[in-house]
C-alpha cells in the first residue's frame, strides 16, 4: 500500500514537473521564434557591414525610382511629348491634367525610399552611440543617406509643392505611422529651409574615399562596374538647395567643390598616377575640358581632324566625342564627366525602364523628343556653321521613321546599325548628375552672385579664352590674363596657358559648355543677367535633356523671376508645337503657381 | 524576476486543479457506500425495436449506483436511486439508449441496430468521451463505420453533408483534392475559416503552406487519412474555447480504429472503378470557328483580300497549308477520357488483456479524368492500446501515408492547362505535324501560328509530379491515480513532406518571356516539409458524489511547435525536352526561394462540467493562450513573462427537459433537450512573424542590402471571437422522428485587416486588428425513420443550414481581384465579398441605339471611345456618361442562403441502398471560363453561343459582336458571368449486400458493394460543374478559373471478413 502511494507520488511528481518544465520554458523562451526569412530588430545594424547593407538596401530600392523621376521632371516639362503607345497617365503628365490614381503622381515610391534613410540614419545614430561603427565610418554613412534623403526632399518639393510631408521619424510601430505628429506638412520654402538647415550640418560632404584607412567596403567593383559614382554627391546636392534659396555665393562655393577635384576627395585613380600633377586627368576631371582634336579622346562635338567642313565627318560613335559620355564604360574620361549615376544590368532587379519607354524596337516607345526640343537644337549654328547643335543627333535619333530618344539607349543599341544587340538584355544607366549640370549651375549661381562674365566664360567658350582681350594670339606673356584670380573664392579661376613664362593653369583645358559643344557662344542681350541666366537655362536643355534636369531649372527660374510666364510658355510651346488642342489652356493654367505642383494623394 | 513571476503562474495554472481535486477526491471517497434514502427498484421489459420481440441479455444500469440484465424474456429489475433517475440500456448489437424515469415503475423500453443514428451516439469531447444527451455543446457524432462503399473519397470529401453546420465544398473533380470544409461559415477576411482538426487527441495541421509550382495544385492533409480507418468524428461547432486561439472555428475530432475485443478480427477488401470523362462543353467546330475568326480578324483592320489569304482560310487543296488548317478536331475528347481506380485495404484487428491493436494496410491508385493523371496512395495505420499496469494504460496510434500523383495544371495556366487549351484551340489544327499533302507525321504539331499550346503535347510530354509522404504518431499515457483522478499524456508528431517536380517541354508550348530571356521549356522542383510536435499533458478529476451530482474537471497544458519550410528551384531551358530535372536549365536563368515559418503555441485550459441528475448538464471552459505570433503589446489579455496571452473563457448549459416529472404523460417524447452556451474563442492564423518589424533583402546589382519591409505592428494580437450557440434538441416515438436545431450569432472582433497607411509613411498598408465581423445562422436537421421492419428498414435524413456574414468593421472597403473577377468587402454589405463588376443589359442593336445612350469608354492612351452597336450596354452608374470602374456595383453574392444533404438508407434483408444528396442554395459563381470562351478577342475557339453574336445593325441579341483585343470591354467583369450556382447533387448511392456466413467458418462474411458518385446533378451553371474551391481565400470563393470539374464515378467492390 505504501509502496505504491510512493510509486504513486513517484509519478505524479514526474508528470507534473514535466508539465511544468514544458510550462515554464513556454513561458520564455519557447514563445520566441525568430524569423529566418528576413531579419528583424536585433538581427541588424550590428556592426560595419550591417551598416553597409543597410547604405546599398537604401540605394538599390532608390533605383525603383528611376521610371517616375524621368517621367515627372522632363514629360511634365517641354522637351519630351507622349507617343500614341502612351497611356492615359502618361498624357496627363504630360498636359498637367493629373486625376487620382495617375501613379507617376504617386508620391508613396519616394517615401519608401525615405522611410529606409530614416531608418538608417536612425539606427547610425543608435550604431555609433553603441560603439559598433567608428566616426569616421558614421560620418561617411550617415552623411551620404543624409544627402540622399535630401535630395528626395527636395524632389518631393519641386513636384508637390507646399504639400509635403517632411517625415523625419522611421515609422517603426504601426502607432507611430499613424501619428500625424510625424507628418508635418511643409510649404516649398519651408521644406528649402529645413534642407539647407539639415544637410549642411551633414559632417562628411566628400565622396566615399578609396583605399583608406576608415573602411570603405562600399566603394568596390560588382557585377562590372565600379560604386564610386553610384552615391550621392553631396557638394553637388549642397550648391542645388543653396542656388534653390538664392544662397548664391554659398551654392557657387559648393559647386567649386567639385570643380577642383583633387582637393576634394574625386582623386579615383591615383594609383596609376594620371592625377600627378601635369596629367590629363588633373586638367580635365570636372574642368569641361577642350577637345582632342587630333585623336577624339573626349567628350566635346568633334568631326575628324581637318574635315570638319564635312559634316559626314562628325564623330559619332561610343567609343569617342560627346555622345560617348553615355555610352563608354567607367573609363577615365567617363570619371571625368560623371558624378551619379547608378547601372541597370539586366541579370538584376530592378528591370532598366527606359528601353521600354524610349526604344522602338524590344521596347514599348512611349516617350519621344517634343518638336519644341528638336527645334531648340536646329536653332543653334556650329562653329563650323552647320544649322544644328550636334548632342541633339546623340540625344535623339530617327530610327525606322520615328525621333527616338537614345540618350539611354547605346547601351542596348548596336552602335551603328541601332537594332537592339539583344533584345532581352536590356543594359543601360540612370545618368542623375554630370560636371556639366555642375558648371551650369556654378554659373547660374555666379551669375546671380554679380561675376556675370565668369557665368559667361562657363557657358560659352571657356575661362581662358573669355579673359583673353586677345584670344588666339600665340608668344604672349599670358600672367595677367586668362584667369580671374583677382577674384576671391570660389570665383578665382587660373586658365592660363603660355609658353614664356610657361604657365599651364589649373583651368587651361576649360572650353566652356558651348565650346565643347562646337556651338557658337550664345549672345547677350539686354540685361545682362537675365539674358545670361535665360542662355544658361535654354542650355540645360541642350546639353542635359532627358537627364532629369528640365522642369526642376524651370521652376526654379520662374520662381526666382517671380515670372510663371517662363514655365508656361515652355509648356505652352511644346503642347501648341505638338499639335495639343489643350496648350492654351494649360498655359494659362500654369501661370498661376499652385498649379506646378502635383495634388498630393 | 519576470522568470519566477513566470514560474509561480505556470505553477499556479498547472497545478490548481490538482490539489483542489485531491481535497474533493478525499471527501468523495464514502460516497457509493452511502444508501439514499428513497432508494427503490423499477422493472421493465427490452424489446428489439423493429420486430418488437424482447431481448435478453441487455445491460441496464444506473451509473455508478447498480446494474442489471434482462431475462429471456427481456424482463428486467434494478434498484433505482429515485423516480427521476435515469438508466442506461446497451447490448451487443443494439444502440445504447437512456430513459429518464419522469416518475414511472415501469418501463418499456425499445432498442434499435447498433448502426442506428441515435441522439444517445457517444461524443467524443476534448474534457472526454459522452453521450450525446450529456452536454449542453452544439455537437455532431459521426460513426463512419468504415465508410466502406465510398472508397475513393478522401476524409474531408466524405464528411461532406454529414452533419448539419458542416459545409463542405468539394476543391475540385481531382483525386485527393478533397472538400473544403468550414463549420457555420466565415468568420475572418483574412485568417484560416477551416475548423481545428484533432485526430487521437493531437491537432492535426491541415494547412497547405507554400505555394506549389503546379498551376493550382492543393496539397490536402486530410486526403492523408483513409476514412476507412476512422471510427469517429465528433463536430463541436462551438464550446471549443478550451483550444483557445485554435478553436475559433470548431473542431473536427478524428479517432481512428481500436481494436474492440481480443479476437482477432480480419478485414480484407478490393474495389475498382471507372471515373467519366465529364460531358464537353458545346465550343464551335471548324465551319463556325472560321467564319468567327473572319468577323474577328476584319475588326483588326484587315481585308477581306487580307483575310482570304490566312492560310486557314484557304480552300484550295493544292495550297501547302491547305491540309495543315483542315482539320476536324475536338480537342475536349484529346484530354479527357474514361479512367480508371482500384483500391486495396486489409485491417486486421485483436489482441489479448494486455495489449490490443488495430493494424491498417490500404494501396490504391485513383486516376484523374485528364489524360495522362494518375495518382497512386499507399497507407499503413497501426494503433495499439496497452495495459500496462492496473492504472498505467497507454494508446499509441501511428499512420503513414505515401502518395504519387502525376497531374496538369489548372486553372488560370493559359499555356498549360490542357482542359482550357482544350476549349480554345482552334478545331481546324490537327494534334499532331501535317505535310504539305496531307502525310500526318507521328510527331506532336507545336504550338501554331496564333501562339497557342497543342494540348495534346501538354497532355504527352508536359510533366508535373507531387509525391507527398505524412507520418502522423501519437502515443497517450494515462495514469490512474485513483478512482477519480487521473494524469495523462499526449505527445504528437507530425512529419509531412511533399516533394513536386514540373517540365513544360518547348515543343508544343507556347513560351514564356522572362525579363531577360524567353523561357522555352520550363523546370522547377519544390519541397515543402512541415514537422509539428505536439504535447497535452492533463490532470483529469471526475466524481459523483451521491448519485443526483457529478462533476468532471480536467485542467491541463497543450503545447505545439510548427515548423514549415518550402525549397524552391526552377529553371529554364534545359539542352532538349529530354532532359528534364531542373538542374539542366541554364544555370543564369535559374532562380532558388523559399519560406521557413516556425511558430510555437502553449495553451493552458481548464475544463470544469457539472451534472446533476443526468439532466442538467453545465460546463466552464477556459483557456490561456500564448503564441509566438502574437505581439509583445496586445491590447487584449493578459501578459505573462513579457508575453502576451489570450484569456478565453466560455459556458454551456443543457436541460434535459423530458427527464422531468412534468412531461411524465409525454408518451410519444423521448427527448427533449435545450441547450445554450456563450464563449470566446480566438484565432492565431496571423502569419508567423507579421508582427515583428522587417528588415527585408534588397539588390543593389548583384550586391545584397537590407530595407525596412514594413511598419511593425507589436500590438498585433489574436482575433477574438464571441460564440453564442441556443439549441433543442427532440426526439419523438421511440426516436423515430429526431430534430436538432441550433441559433448561432458569432462576432469576430479584433478581426486581422490591411490597414491603409498615409502616403508620406511609404508604405501602403499595415496588418492589424481593425476588423469586424458577424455571422448568424442556423443548422437544422431531422432525422425519421420511415419504415421500420425486421426485413425492411428506411431512414431518412435532412440537413440544412444558412448563415450570413457581415462585416461590422473595416479600416477601410476593401475591393480584391481574383482570377478575373472584382470583390469588395464592405462594411454593413450583403455578404464578406460580392461580386463588383458592371452591370449589363443586353447588348446596343444598332447605332442610333448606341448613340442616344451616349455612352463612352475610355481607351488606353486616354481618348474616349464611344460604345456602338454590338456592344454590351453597362449600365453608367454614376451617370457620367463613362464606363469604368467607378460603375461597378453589386452583382452576385457568392455566398450560399442554404446549404445542406439528404441521407437516405433503405435497408432491405441483406441489401442495404444508401442515398447521399448535398445542395447550394443562391449562391452566385463567376464563370470565368465561360468569360474566355464568349470574350471574342482573340483567335481561341469559343462557346457555341457565340454563333449567336451580334452582326448587323438591327440584331437583337445579348452576345456582343467579336472584336479584336475587345477595346470596348465587351468581356470585362460583369454580371452577363455571373451565374446561379445552386445545384442539387446525388453525390452518392452505394448499393451493399451483406452475406454473413457461419461464424465457425473462415470466411464469416462476404459484403458486396456497388457505389455510384455525382450521378446526377441538377444545375442551370453553364460550365462544367458549379462546385469547386479554387482557393482558401474568402475572395475565391465562387470564382470558377477553370479546375478540373466533378466527375462522375461507378465503383464496385467486395470485403471479406475473417
Amino acid at each position: 500500500m505504501k509502496s505504491i502511494s510512493i510509486k504513486k507520488k513517484f509519478f505524479v511528481s514526474a508528470m507534473v514537473l514535466v508539465g511544468l518544465g514544458l510550462g515554464i520554458s513556454s513561458c520564455k523562451k519557447v514563445l520566441d521564434k525568430q524569423p529566418e526569412t528576413f531579419l528583424t530588430t536585433g538581427q541588424v545594424y550590428r556592426d560595419i557591414y550591417d551598416a553597409d547593407a543597410a547604405i546599398i538596401g537604401v540605394y538599390g530600392k532608390f533605383m525603383g525610382l528611376a521610371k517616375q523621376y524621368i517621367v515627372l521632371n522632363e514629360l511634365r516639362a517641354d522637351l519630351m511629348q507622349v507617343t500614341d503607345n502612351a497611356d492615359s497617365y502618361m498624357r496627363e503628365i504630360n498636359q498637367h491634367t493629373v486625376t487620382t490614381g495617375n501613379p507617376y503622381a504617386d508620391p508613396t515610391p519616394f517615401y519608401a525610399v525615405i522611410n529606409s534613410c530614416n531608418d538608417v540614419l536612425k539606427n547610425l545614430k543608435i550604431m555609433l552611440a553603441d560603439n559598433k561603427i567608428k566616426q569616421g565610418e558614421y560620418d561617411q554613412r550617415y552623411s551620404d543617406i543624409g544627402a540622399l534623403r535630401s535630395w528626395i526632399y527636395l524632389q518631393l518639393g519641386i513636384h508637390w509643392g507646399d504639400q509635403v510631408r517632411y517625415v523625419t521619424s522611421p515609422l517603426e510601430t504601426l502607432a507611430s505611422a499613424k501619428d500625424v505628429a510625424n507628418y508635418p506638412v511643409v510649404t516649398f520654402d519651408q521644406l528649402l529651409d529645413s534642407l539647407v538647415n539639415f544637410t549642411s550640418t551633414l559632417p562628411y560632404t566628400r565622396p566615399y574615399p578609396m583605399g583608406a584607412t576608415i573602411n570603405t567596403g562600399l566603394v568596390t567593383n560588382v557585377d562590372g562596374s565600379n560604386t564610386r559614382r553610384f552615391f550621392i554627391d553631396k557638394f553637388a546636392l549642397l550648391g542645388d538647395l543653396n542656388l534653390w534659396k538664392g544662397n548664391y555665393n554659398k551654392a557657387a562655393t559648393y559647386y567649386r567643390s567639385i570643380m577642383e577635384p583633387v582637393l576634394n576627395g574625386y582623386d579615383v585613380d591615383n594609383a596609376n598616377g594620371l592625377y600627378n600633377i601635369g596629367g590629363d586627368q588633373y586638367y580635365q576631371q570636372s574642368r569641361q575640358a577642350f577637345a582632342s582634336v587630333a585623336d577624339n579622346r573626349d567628350l566635346c562635338v568633334g568631326y575628324i581632324r581637318f574635315k570638319e567642313a564635312d559634316q559626314g565627318s562628325l564623330i559619332d560613335n561610343n567609343t569617342q566625342g560627346w555622345r560617348s559620355m553615355f555610352a563608354r564604360g567607367q573609363d577615365n574620361l567617363w570619371m571625368q564627366q560623371w558624378l551619379w549615376v547608378l547601372p541597370f544590368n539586366s541579370n538584376f532587379a530592378p528591370e532598366n525602364p527606359f528601353v521600354n519607354m524610349f526604344s522602338n524596337s524590344g521596347g514599348s516607345y512611349l516617350l519621344k523628343p517634343s518638336k519644341e526640343a528638336m527645334d531648340k537644337w536646329n536653332s543653334q549654328t556650329q562653329a563650323n556653321g552647320f544649322p544644328f547643335d550636334a548632342r541633339g543627333n546623340f540625344t535623339y535619333r530617327t530610327l525606322n521613321g520615328q525621333p527616338v530618344i537614345v540618350k539611354y539607349l547605346y547601351n542596348y543599341l548596336d552602335a551603328s546599325s541601332f537594332v537592339p544587340t539583344n533584345p532581352l538584355q536590356k543594359p543601360g544607366q540612370w545618368f542623375l548628375n554630370r560636371v556639366s549640370n555642375v558648371h551650369l549651375h556654378f554659373a547660374e549661381a555666379a551669375n546671380r552672385d554679380g561675376k556675370r562674365k565668369l557665368a559667361a566664360a562657363l557657358l560659352n567658350q571657356g575661362i581662358s579664352t573669355t579673359f583673353d582681350p586677345t584670344p588666339g594670339v600665340t608668344g604672349r606673356d599670358v600672367t595677367n590674363i586668362m584667369n580671374t584670380l583677382s577674384e576671391p573664392y570660389p570665383y578665382n579661376f587660373d586658365a592660363r596657358n603660355g609658353e614664356t613664362p610657361r604657365y599651364r593653369g589649373d583651368w587651361h583645358r576649360n572650353a566652356g559648355i558651348r565650346g565643347c559643344a562646337r556651338v557658337n557662344p550664345a549672345a547677350i542681350v539686354g540685361d545682362s543677367t537675365l539674358s545670361i541666366e535665360s542662355s544658361l537655362l535654354n542650355e540645360g536643355a541642350l546639353e542635359l535633356a532627358y537627364e532629369g534636369h528640365r522642369w526642376s531649372d524651370l521652376v526654379r527660374i520662374s520662381i526666382r523671376r517671380n515670372d510663371p510666364a517662363i514655365l508656361a510658355n515652355a509648356v505652352f510651346n511644346k503642347l501648341s508645337k505638338d499639335g495639343n488642342p489643350a496648350a492654351a489652356a494649360t498655359r494659362t493654367k500654369l501661370l498661376d503657381r499652385k498649379n506646378w505642383y502635383l495634388p498630393f494623394k | 524576476m519576470r522568470v519566477s513571476i513566470n514560474i509561480v503562474t505556470c505553477f499556479l495554472l498547472a497545478t490548481a486543479g490538482l490539489t483542489n481535486n485531491q481535497l474533493l477526491a478525499q471527501k468523495a471517497n464514502n460516497a457509493p457506500t452511502k444508501k439514499t434514502a428513497e432508494a427503490q427498484s423499477v422493472s421493465g421489459l427490452v424489446k428489439d425495436a423493429a420486430t418488437g420481440k424482447p431481448l435478453s441479455a441487455i445491460s441496464v444500469s444506473v451509473e455508478g449506483f447498480s446494474a442489471a440484465l434482462t431475462d429471456d424474456k427481456g424482463k428486467f429489475k434494478i434498484r433505482v436511486p429515485g423516480k427521476s433517475a435515469t438508466i442506461i440500456f446497451s447490448g451487443e448489437g443494439f444502440q445504447t439508449k437512456e430513459t429518464a424515469l419522469r416518475g414511472r415503475t415501469d418501463l418499456t423500453v425499445a432498442l434499435f441496430e447498433e448502426s442506428f443514428n441515435s441522439i444517445y451516439d457517444q461524443v467524443k469531447l476534448p474534457a472526454g468521451d459522452k453521450r450525446g444527451t450529456q452536454t449542453g455543446l452544439a455537437v455532431n457524432s459521426i460513426n463512419s463505420n468504415g465508410n466502406w462503399g465510398r472508397t475513393n473519397e478522401t476524409t474531408d470529401g466524405f464528411l461532406q453533408g454529414r452533419a448539419a453546420g458542416l459545409n463542405g465544398t468539394m476543391r475540385s473533380g481531382t483525386p485527393n483534392a478533397g472538400a473544403y470544409l468550414n463549420i457555420r461559415g466565415l468568420n475572418s477576411m483574412y485568417t484560416n475559416n477551416q475548423p481545428l482538426v484533432v485526430v487521437d487527441g493531437a491537432i492535426y495541421d491541415i494547412g497547405d503552406y507554400g505555394s506549389s509550382v503546379i498551376g493550382n495544385h492543393y496539397t490536402n492533409a486530410l486526403a492523408m487519412i483513409d476514412p476507412k480507418d476512422i471510427e469517429n468524428v465528433t463536430i463541436i461547432k462551438d464550446g471549443t474555447s478550451t483550444y483557445g486561439t485554435k478553436g475559433a472555428n470548431g473542431v473536427i475530432n478524428i479517432t481512428t480504429i481500436h481494436a474492440k475485443e481480443q479476437a482477432t478480427k480480419i478485414d480484407f477488401a478490393v474495389f475498382g472503378g471507372v471515373n467519366q470523362a465529364p460531358k464537353n462543353l458545346p465550343v464551335m467546330e471548324s465551319a463556325d470557328y472560321r467564319v468567327y475568326v473572319s468577323d474577328l480578324l476584319r475588326t483588326k483592320g484587315m481585308t477581306d483580300a487580307q483575310i482570304q489569304a490566312q492560310p486557314f482560310m484557304n480552300d484550295n487543296t493544292s495550297n501547302p497549308d491547305y491540309y495543315r488548317y483542315h482539320n476536324q478536331t475536338n480537342w475536349q475528347d484529346q484530354v479527357l477520357s474514361n479512367s480508371a481506380s482500384t483500391n486495396y485495404y486489409l485491417k486486421v484487428s485483436g489482441g489479448d488483456n494486455i495489449a490490443k491493436y488495430a493494424l491498417s494496410l490500404g494501396y490504391g491508385s485513383n486516376n484523374g479524368v485528364t489524360d495522362n493523371t494518375k495518382m497512386t496512395k499507399y497507407n499503413v495505420r497501426f494503433n495499439g492500446d496497452l495495459n500496462i499496469s492496473s492504472r498505467l494504460t497507454a494508446a499509441t496510434n501511428f499512420s503513414f501515408t505515401y502518395y504519387d500523383h502525376l497531374i496538369k495544371d489548372q486553372g488560370l495556366a493559359a499555356k498549360t492547362n490542357p482542359l482550357y487549351l482544350a476549349q480554345t484551340k482552334a478545331p481546324f489544327l490537327n494534334t499532331n505535324e501535317v505535310d504539305n499533302v496531307g502525310n500526318i507525321s507521328p510527331n506532336r504539331a507545336d504550338t501554331d501560328i496564333f501562339g497557342i499550346s497543342n494540348p495534346v503535347a501538354v497532355i504527352e510530354n508536359m510533366f508535373n509530379s507531387s509525391k507527398a509522404y505524412r507520418f502522423f504518431g501519437t502515443i497517450a499515457f494515462n495514469y490512474k491515480l485513483s478512482s477519480t483522478l487521473n494524469l495523462g499524456t499526449i505527445v504528437g508528431i507530425t512529419f509531412d513532406k511533399a516533394r513536386e517536380q514540373r517540365f513544360v517541354p518547348r515543343k508544343g508550348v507556347a513560351n514564356d518571356s522572362l525579363p531577360n530571356a524567353i523561357a522555352d521549356s520550363r523546370l522547377a522542383g519544390n519541397v515543402k516539409r512541415i514537422s509539428n510536435l505536439y504535447n497535452e499533458t492533463f490532470l483529469e478529476y471526475n466524481k459523483k458524489f451521491n448519485p443526483l451530482h457529478q462533476l468532471q474537471i480536467k485542467t491541463g497544458l497543450r503545447y505545439m511547435n510548427a515548423t514549415n519550410e518550402q525549397d524552391l528551384q526552377i529553371g529554364y531551358n534545359s539542352a532538349t525536352d529530354d532532359f528534364i530535372s531542373v538542374g539542366t536549365g541554364v544555370n543564369t536563368l535559374r532562380k532558388v526561394g523559399g519560406d521557413i515559418g516556425k511558430s510555437a503555441w502553449v495553451n493552458y485550459y481548464l475544463s470544469a462540467n457539472y451534472t446533476y441528475n443526468n439532466k442538467w448538464f453545465l460546463s466552464y471552459n477556459m483557456a490561456v493562450d500564448g503564441s509566438s505570433r502574437f505581439g509583445q503589446d496586445a491590447q487584449e489579455g493578459i501578459k505573462l513573462g513579457g508575453n502576451s496571452f489570450a484569456v478565453l473563457p466560455s459556458v454551456s448549459a443543457g436541460w434535459l427537459v423530458s427527464s422531468e416529472k412534468f412531461l411524465a404523460g409525454a408518451k410519444n417524447l423521448d427527448l427533449l433537450k435545450l441547450r445554450a452556451s456563450f464563449g470566446k474563442t480566438g484565432n492565431d492564423d496571423l502569419g508567423n512573424y507579421t508582427a515583428k518589424q522587417a528588415y527585408v533583402s534588397q539588390n543593389l546589382l548583384g550586391m545584397q542590402g537590407l530595407v525596412r519591409g514594413n511598419v511593425a505592428n507589436p500590438q498585433l494580437q489574436w482575433e477574438t471571437g464571441t460564440r453564442f450557440n441556443i439549441g433543442a434538441d427532440l426526439s419523438l416515438f421511440n426516436e423515430r422522428l429526431t430534430f436538432s436545431f441550433d441559433y448561432f450569432s458569432n462576432k469576430t472582433n479584433k478581426m486581422l485587416s490591411y490597414e491603409n497607411l498615409p502616403t508620406a509613411s511609404g508604405f501602403l498598408y499595415a496588418i492589424s486588428n481593425t476588423g469586424g465581423m458577424k455571422n448568424t445562422g442556423f443548422d437544422f436537421s431531422v432525422n425519421a425513420r420511415l419504415v421500420n421492419q425486421r426485413q425492411f428498414k428506411w431512414d431518412l435524413g435532412l440537413v440544412l443550414m444558412k448563415y450570413k456574414g457581415t462585416l461590422t468593421q473595416l479600416p477601410q472597403d476593401i475591393i480584391t481581384n481574383y482570377g478575373g473577377a472584382s470583390l469588395l468587402s464592405t462594411v454593413g454589405g450583403v455578404g464578406p465579398a460580392v461580386f463588383y463588376g458592371l452591370k449589363s443589359y443586353g447588348v446596343f442593336s444598332t447605332d442610333a441605339e448606341a448613340t442616344a445612350a451616349n455612352l463612352f469608354k475610355m481607351l488606353p492612351n486616354g481618348t474616349f471611345a464611344p460604345y456602338q452597336a454590338g456592344d454590351v450596354r453597362y449600365v453608367d452608374t454614376n451617370g457620367d456618361k463613362v464606363i469604368d470602374d467607378r460603375d461597378r456595383q453589386n452583382i452576385g453574392n457568392p455566398n450560399p442562403d442554404y446549404t445542406g444533404a439528404v441521407t437516405s438508407k433503405i435497408s432491405w434483408k441483406a441489401f442495404t441502398l444508401d442515398f447521399l444528396f448535398t445542395f447550394s442554395s443562391g449562391n452566385q459563381v463567376y464563370n470565368g471560363v465561360r468569360e474566355a470562351l464568349e470574350s471574342q478577342s482573340g483567335m481561341e475557339n469559343q462557346l457555341l453561343s457565340v454563333n449567336n453574336r451580334w452582326r448587323s445593325q438591327g440584331q437583337i441579341t445579348n452576345m456582343p459582336k467579336a472584336t479584336w483585343g475587345d477595346p470596348m470591354g465587351n468581356a470585362a467583369f460583369s454580371d452577363r458571368f455571373i451565374e446561379d450556382g445552386s445545384f442539387f447533387r446525388m453525390k452518392a448511392v452505394t448499393l451493399n449486400y451483406h452475406l454473413p456466413l457461419k461464424a465457425t467458418n473462415l470466411i464469416k462474411y462476404i459484403s458486396f458493394y456497388a457505389t455510384g458518385n455525382n450521378l446526377l446533378t441538377f444545375t442551370k451553371y453553364l460550365g462544367y460543374d458549379p462546385e469547386f474551391y479554387g482557393a482558401e481565400s474568402v475572395f475565391a470563393r465562387g470564382i470558377d478559373t477553370g479546375l478540373e470539374p466533378i466527375s462522375k464515378s461507378i465503383v464496385g467492390g467486395i470485403r471479406i471478413g475473417l
